[in-house]
């Protein structure tokens, strides 16, 4: 329950936070778009290997 | 000067956390819209876009094979794009009536990879998920039930974050989760939600229209289209996907940066959303998703107002901010000391899932 209050405000600080860092993102236009994390290769148009 | 923007600051954050919850309350009790939901069994594509994702692909595809629906009505595309570490191979394993693999050589993006999967789905009704979340044995009987009504076009599931002792998450992000998903379902028993859960959801497929390769959020992009167009995109709690919540509060920042900057996206591409003239929902989207991307702001303005007005009640109003930021420091000491469990359990619908 202590723990518990602390750990409200920390989150709703830190999304609030994340709101502004969001916006920055986006207005620099960061590959946000690519949730894959380990990757940044080429974008191309893509062929279908495989339908099985 | 200082006690009016104080005030503002004050009204529009009160209205965003406290105002909007308790109309969207009376709202639903004066006005709720039920969903005439009946069992019925159409034709249904799950859609499972993955990158490199051969510890957990495996376990997707059985848990999709182990849902209750018939198998003769159900098609699951997986859609790899561009996978590195034989995904695809472990995939292909599972290929034939009910799994087709695409597997794009080059690099599309998650959005990208959904046009894909979308265009050689043949189900009425398209369910989209993510490889890591369970679903719920009857999630999918339950989301497909939502259709049988004509005038629901998007129907989300609940993902339910469960924490190290398999209950549903209550601390932090748990909580917050809690409070995201009661606006929801409040919202989607007025008219509609202000967006989807991307590890499950379902919509007609004749609603689908291919999004930009760049976009962030298509669990927003996909549902809010559907909502410009008249429909509703409603919310089901019985229809369940599984997660363990994230450890720290500091995991799940990461992934809500990027879902606040997919909502500027979506403000920046979808302007009909900011129209009252055409979208149904502009109240509680303005309320809903624009009001949260300004409280940060106001809270700054809040603060800094308060910093010319330290006296009487706004003194008050000081210490009452100073203790809720040294609260979060605090919080944020505890959290960097809550260890990462390793060995993630989830105890779902009576039965456990071991997360591989």
């Amino acid at each position: 329950m202590t723990k518990k209050a602390f750990l409200i405000p920390y989150t709703f600080t830190l999304l609030n936070w994340a709101a502004v860092v969001g916006l920055y993102h986006f207005v620099h236009k960061t590959e946000l778009a690519d949730i894959w994390p380990e990757q940044h290769v080429q974008h191309g148009s893509a062929t279908i290997q495989d339908v099985g | 000067m200082a006690l009016i923007l104080i005030w503002i600051s004050l009204a529009f954050l009160l209205y965003v956390h406290v105002g909007y919850p308790l109309i969207l309350l009376a709202w639903r009790r004066l006005a709720a819209r039920p969903v005439r939901k009946s069992f019925w069994e159409p034709p249904v594509s799950i859609l499972i876009a993955a990158r490199n994702e051969k510890d957990r692909i495996e376990a997707k595809i059985v848990n999709c094979l182990q849902l209750d629906y018939p198998p003769e009505k159900l098609q699951v595309v997986v859609a790899l794009d561009a996978p590195s570490d034989g995904t695809d191979i472990l995939a292909r394993k599972y290929a034939g009536k009910i799994v087709n693999v695409l597997s794009f050589s080059q690099h599309k993006g998650k959005a990208g990879t959904l046009n894909g999967a979308a265009a050689s789905a043949k189900g009425d009704i398209l369910v989209f998920a993510d490889v890591r979340q369970k679903f719920d044995r009857r999630a999918l009987r339950e989301l497909v039930a939502n259709f049988h009504d004509p005038s629901i076009g998007a129907v989300s599931g609940e993902l339910m974050l469960m924490d190290e002792s398999g209950r549903e998450a209550a601390d932090g992000v748990g909580l917050y989760w809690r409070y995201e998903k009661w606006i929801r379902a409040q919202e989607a028993q007025i008219h509609s939600m202000m967006g989807a859960t991307g590890s499950i959801y379902a919509i007609r497929r004749e609603l689908f229209t291919p999004i930009p390769p760049d976009t962030i959020l298509d669990d927003v992009a996909i549902p809010m289209n559907i909502v410009l167009r008249g429909m509703r995109a409603v919310f089901d709690g019985s229809a369940r996907a599984y997660d363990q919540v994230s450890a720290s509060p500091k995991l799940e920042y990461g992934r809500k940066v990027r879902t606040l900057a997919g909502n500027y996206q979506i403000l920046a591409r979808m302007p009909a959303l900011l129209s009252p003239l055409h979208n149904p929902v502009w109240l509680q989207f303005i309320s809903h998703k624009v009001g949260r991307l300004l409280v940060p702001y106001f809270l700054v303005l809040l603060f800094v107002a308060n910093l010319f007005a330290l006296h009487g009640i706004y003194l008050w109003l000081f210490c009452l901010q100073g203790t809720w930021y040294m609260m979060a420091w605090a919080g944020s000491l505890l959290s960097l000391r809550t260890p990462v469990p390793d060995a993630p359990r989830m105890v779902a619908a009576g039965r456990e899932v071991r997360r591989p």
